[in-house]
C-alpha cells in the first residue's frame, strides 16, 4: 500500500547525449527551434551544463515555443532543479593542479560559478533566462532520487509555475589524466523534463511514500536503494520522443520508470491518465 | 495536477538551533556576540590562499566534538556538530530510543562544493580522488545515518543562499506532510581554493591594516566581503507536531519567497525587480505587509555592487515603509558564512526576537548615500521585533527571502 504526496504531468522532455569528444561542438552548437543562449555563454562551462543545458533548449525546441511565451506551457517562473552527479571533477582537478603548480594567482575566477553544484541550474537560468528559484541538487551518488523529491516539492512554493527538472550524468564516471581531462569515449547524458501544472502531456511523474512501518521493518535506512541509472530513464525517454507519446511499454499500471528511494518512496514515471485511456482504447481497437 | 491536499496547518515552527560559527557555538553566545558588536574576523595563517601579505577571515576555532564522527572531513564535522546540537536543542533523541525515532525526520543541507572541498583536501594532501570515480555517499547522507534520521535527505545549493533554500525545502515538507520533523540549514569552510578564487573575482575585500574593520557592508568604502565558514541548522516542525510533544518553539519561519535574476552567472542584476520580487513573495507567503516588519536581515556582504543592488530591492518591496524598518548586516561581525549565511541569519533574526534588540552593522562609519536605509551603525538598537525578513542572494541570480516570525 502507498500514499500518494506529490504528483505532476510531464509537459515535454528531451535527451542528449555527447561523448566528451563532442563537448566543444556541443558547447558551440545551436538547438534549432529553441532559444538560442547568449554568445560564448557556455565558453567555461562544466560538461554536465553544457549537456544539460541543451537538454533544456532541445525540450523547449519540442514545444515548440520559447520560454516566456504565455502559450509554451513552460513560463519564466519555473523553477529551475538541476542534479548534476559528480559535477565539476574535470574543472576542479585542473583547478587543483594549477594552484600546486602556479599558486593562488592562477586559480580560475571560473571555479566557483561553473564548477559547484548550482552552477548548471544557475546556467540554465541565467542562460535562458527563467526567473523561477534555481537550485542544484545532489552532488553525490543519490543524486537523482534527491532531484525527484526537489522537484516535485518545489511546485507548491509561492511564484513557482512549474519547473524544469535537469538531470546529467556520466555513463561511468571517468578516471581523469593528469591535468584533468576527460577520455575522450567517456557518455555524458542529459535529461530534462518540464513539470507543468497546466500540461496535459503523456507522461506524470509521482512520488508515493510507503507506510512507516514498511520502513521501519526494512531496517534499511542506511543501505543503498536500488538506483536504476540515468542512462536507462534516458534512453526511456527517448524511445518515448519517438514512439509519439503514450505508446511505450509498461505495466498494467501504466508505470513505465520507478525509482525506489531509500527513506520509503517510490518515484514512478507513469502514462498519464488521459494517455493511459487513449491507449487502453487502442488496445481495444487491435 | 494531482496533489495530496496541503495539511490546514503550514506553520514551520523551529524548535531546535545549532551552529557553529566564528561567534561561538551555541545561541545564547552567539546572540551575545552579535548584540554586543563582536566581530570573528581575524588575521588567518592564509599562506597560498592569495597575493595578499596578510588575510583576513572568520573561522571556525572550535568544533564541538561528535561521536561516531571519525571518518568525517572539517566540513563534515562542523556540519555533524551542528545539526546534532539542534537535535538535542529541539529535545529529540536519537535512533537508539528518543522521540525523534517517533517521528519522520528529515534532513536537508545547502552545501554549495562539497565535492570541491572533498578533493581539495585530498589533493593538498597529496592524494588523487579528483581524477578516480567516486561513489561514496554525499555528507548529507552520512549524517543522516549518524543522527539515525531515516527520512528524505537531501543536499541544495544555489550559492550563498544555499542553506535559505535548504530551510524553505524542509518547511515545504512539512506543509505537504511528507516529514514531521526536519533538520536543515547549512555548512561550508574556508579553503585556498575557495579563497583564491573569490580573491580573483575581485569580490574579497583586499584591506590589510585591521581585520575587524574589513567587514563594511553598506560603507562607502566598502570593497567587497570577508569570508567566513561554519555552520548553522534549525529543526522545524509543524506547529501541532511541536505542542503534540511539548517542544520549546523559538520562533517560526512563517514565509518564504524566492525567484531568479536571470541576468549573470556572478554580478547581481542592476534591475532590483527579481529581488524584490523574492521579499513581496515572502511577505505574501507569511501574510505580512510590508510595514508589519520589524528588522531586516540584509545579505548585504560588503561588496560595492551587491549592497547598492539590495538596497534598491528593500526599498522597491517595502515602499515607504523602508524608512523605518530597521536594517543591518551581521555579516560585518560573521563574515560571509557562503552557503551556510542564511540559516546564520535566519539564527540572528531569531536572536533579534529573543532579545527585542537589532544588532548592528560594524564599520558602518559612511552609509554609502545608494543604500539609503534605516541603518543600525555600530551599537545594538533596542527595538520591538515580532516579524523579521532576512534576505539571501547568491551567484547564479539566486534570490531568497525568509520570514522569521516570534511564535505567537
Amino acid at each position: 500500500m502507498t500514499t500518494p504526496h506529490l504528483s505532476c504531468p510531464v509537459a515535454v522532455h528531451a535527451t542528449v547525449t555527447c561523448r566528451a569528444a563532442g563537448i566543444g561542438v556541443l558547447r558551440e552548437a545551436s538547438v534549432p527551434g529553441a532559444p538560442p543562449l547568449p554568445p560564448r555563454f557556455l565558453r567555461h562551462a562544466d560538461e554536465h551544463t553544457v549537456v544539460g543545458i541543451r537538454a533544456v533548449q532541445a525540450a523547449m525546441a519540442a514545444l515548440g515555443q520559447s520560454p516566456g511565451n504565455p502559450r509554451s506551457g513552460a513560463s519564466d517562473r519555473f523553477a529551475v532543479v538541476a542534479a548534476p552527479c559528480g559535477a565539476g571533477r574535470p574543472g576542479s582537478a585542473r583547478t587543483l593542479v594549477n594552484l600546486r603548480e602556479g599558486g593562488p594567482v592562477t586559480v580560475s575566477p571560473h571555479v566557483v560559478p561553473q564548477c559547484s553544484l548550482h552552477a548548471l541550474a544557475s546556467a540554465v537560468s541565467v542562460g535562458l533566462r527563467i526567473h523561477g528559484p534555481n537550485i542544484g541538487v545532489g552532488g553525490g551518488p543519490e543524486a537523482l532520487s534527491e532531484a525527484f523529491v526537489t522537484a516535485l516539492s518545489l511546485l507548491d512554493e509561492p511564484g513557482v509555475e512549474g519547473c524544469w527538472l535537469v538531470l546529467t550524468a556520466w555513463d561511468e564516471e571517468p578516471v581523469l589524466d593528469d591535468r584533468g581531462d576527460v577520455p575522450g569515449d567517456a557518455v555524458c547524458r542529459g535529461v530534462a523534463l518540464a513539470l507543468d501544472r497546466a500540461a496535459t502531456g503523456s507522461l506524470r511523474l509521482s512520488l508515493r511514500t510507503v507506510p512507516r512501518v514498511a520502513v521501519l521493518d526494512a531496517a534499511a535506512t542506511t543501505s543503498p536503494p536500488g538506483h536504476p541509472s540515468l542512462a536507462a530513464l534516458a534512453i526511456l525517454l527517448e524511445q518515448a520522443g519517438r514512439a509519439g507519446g503514450p505508446n511505450l511499454p509498461g505495466d498494467c499500471d501504466g508505470c513505465l520508470w520507478s525509482l525506489r528511494l531509500g527513506w520509503g518512496a517510490m518515484v514512478n514515471l507513469d502514462h498519464a491518465p488521459a494517455a493511459l485511456g487513449a491507449m487502453e482504447r487502442r488496445r481495444i481497437a487491435a | 495536477m494531482t496533489r495530496a491536499p496541503l495539511r490546514a496547518d503550514r506553520s514551520a515552527m523551529i524548535t531546535g538551533i545549532g551552529a557553529v560559527t566564528p561567534l561561538g557555538n551555541d545561541f545564547d553566545t552567539i546572540a551575545d556576540g552579535l548584540l554586543a558588536g563582536r566581530s570573528g574576523v581575524v588575521e588567518i595563517d592564509g599562506a597560498g590562499f592569495s597575493r595578499e601579505a596578510r588575510q583576513f577571515a572568520a573561522p571556525v576555532t572550535a568544533i564541538p566534538a561528535v561521536a561516531a564522527d571519525d571518518s568525517l572531513d572539517r566540513l563534515g564535522r562542523i556540519c555533524l556538530a551542528a545539526a546534532n546540537a539542534a537535535r538535542a536543542d529541539a529535545g529529540l533523541g536519537d535512533r537508539r530510543g528518543g522521540p525523534i525515532a517517533a517521528a519522520r525526520v528529515g534532513l536537508v543541507l545547502g552545501i554549495g562544493a562539497e565535492q570541491l572541498k572533498g578533493w581539495e583536501a585530498d589533493f593538498l594532501a597529496g592524494g588523487r580522488q579528483v581524477f578516480s570515480p567516486d561513489r561514496s555517499p554525499s555528507l548529507v547522507h552520512r549524517i543522516a545515518t549518524h543522527l539515525g534520521i531515516d527520512g528524505p535527505a537531501v543536499t541544495v545549493a544555489a550559492a550563498c543562499a544555499s542553506s535559505g533554500y535548504a530551510l524553505a525545502l524542509a518547511r515545504r515538507w512539512i506543509a505537504t506532510g511528507l516529514v514531521d520533523v526536519c533538520l536543515a540549514g547549512g555548512g561550508d569552510i574556508l579553503s585556498p581554493t575557495g579563497f583564491a578564487a573569490f580573491y580573483n573575482l575581485r569580490a574579497l575585500s583586499r584591506r590589510s591594516d585591521d581585520p575587524v574593520r574589513a567587514s563594511r557592508p553598506f560603507d562607502r568604502d566598502r570593497d567587497g566581503f570577508v569570508m567566513g565558514e561554519g555552520s548553522a541548522v534549525l529543526v522545524l516542525e509543524s506547529r501541532r507536531h511541536a505542542e503534540g510533544r511539548g517542544a520549546r518553539v523559538r520562533g517560526e519561519l512563517a514565509g518564504v519567497g524566492m525567484s531568479g535574476d536571470a541576468a549573470h552567472m556572478v554580478i547581481p542584476s542592476d534591475d532590483p525587480t527579481e529581488a524584490a520580487r523574492a521579499i513581496q513573495l515572502a511577505l505574501r507567503d507569511a501574510g505580512v505587509e510590508p510595514a508589519g516588519v520589524d528588522y531586516v536581515n540584509a545579505h548585504a556582504a560588503g561588496t560595492p555592487v551587491g549592497d547598492v543592488a539590495e538596497a534598491a530591492a528593500i526599498r522597491l518591496a517595502l515602499g515607504r515603509a523602508a524608512d523605518g524598518i530597521p536594517v543591518s548586516s551581521t555579516k560585518s561581525m560573521s563574515g560571509h558564512l557562503v552557503s551556510a549565511a542564511a540559516a546564520f541569519e535566519a539564527l540572528a533574526c531569531l536572536a533579534a526576537i529573543d532579545r527585542q534588540t537589532i544588532p548592528p552593522t560594524l564599520n558602518l562609519d559612511h552609509p554609502d548615500e545608494r543604500c539609503r536605509l534605516d541603518h543600525v551603525p555600530h551599537v545594538a538598537r533596542p527595538h520591538p521585533v515580532t516579524v523579521t525578513a532576512s534576505n539571501s542572494f547568491g551567484f547564479g541570480g539566486a534570490n531568497l527571502c525568509l520570514v522569521v516570525r516570534r511564535a505567537a
